[in-house]
């Protein structure tokens, strides 16, 4: 398990994230943990800068948010590194992301797959770890 | 601008901006230890044209965190 602290109280919880992209050396970025969006995603200027491109897109992805929806791009990114868990072959949502956001993507509910995600706002900690159960074993 | 500074000295002297930083090293946990300041600025479409300076790797964030106002996504269609 690998656990990571936080300032406790209801807060956006800001991550870390190693990226690999095709043209250059892993770059680090600050994302927010969104488990509400099960993509994970990064702001499209800093995807162009990383190397992907919308050539390379395996296909046209849609966000839809409380202001209105927006179009971007799927790539895979080689590798990408959080909250101590690394991803390779990643599928990631590239979209326009804005400014006043002050951040440069979100870790989705995908980046969790297989895993278990703890996070005790009470106490201020953030726990990853192996799930006990693996999709194969979860009740029908 | 192009100096060394560790992260604490950024997080102090730039509250409010965007840094890009290159030639870094992160401790175990990955954080960033130190590295040099490549740019620092409020405008964030400034901080991503800084990226274009160079050519390998970089470090970017917001010095203050987040917008608390952020919305999330609600949902991302297949």
């Amino acid at each position: 398990m690998i656990a990571f602290r936080f300032e406790p109280g209801p807060c956006l919880l800001s991550v870390p994230v190693t990226l690999w992209g095709p043209r250059r050396s892993p770059s680090d970025l600050v994302f927010v943990l969104d488990t509400g969006t099960e993509r994970t995603i990064v702001d499209l200027e800093i995807a162009s800068r990383l190397g992907f491109s919308e050539r390379d897109s395996t296909r046209r992805s849609r966000v839809v948010s409380a202001l209105g929806a927006e179009e971007g791009f799927l790539v895979t990114a080689p590798r990408i590194l959080a909250l101590g868990w690394d991803r390779d072959g990643f599928p990631i949502a590239d979209h326009r992301l804005g400014a006043n956001a002050r951040i440069d993507g979100l870790i989705g509910a995908d980046f969790f797959a297989g895993l278990r995600l703890v996070i005790d706002y009470g106490a201020g900690v953030v726990e990853v770890s192996e799930s006990s159960e693996s999709p194969s074993q979860a009740p029908p | 601008m192009s100096e060394r500074m560790t992260y604490h000295q950024i997080e102090e002297r730039f509250a409010g901006e965007w840094v890009v930083v290159r030639d870094f090293v992160r401790d175990d946990a990955r954080i960033i230890k130190e590295g040099v300041v490549v740019t620092h600025t409020p405008d964030r479409a400034a901080a991503h044209r800084a990226l274009d300076t160079f050519d390998d790797a970089f470090a970017i964030w917001f010095v203050g965190g987040p917008n608390p106002d952020f919305c999330g996504i609600l949902s991302l269609p297949r």
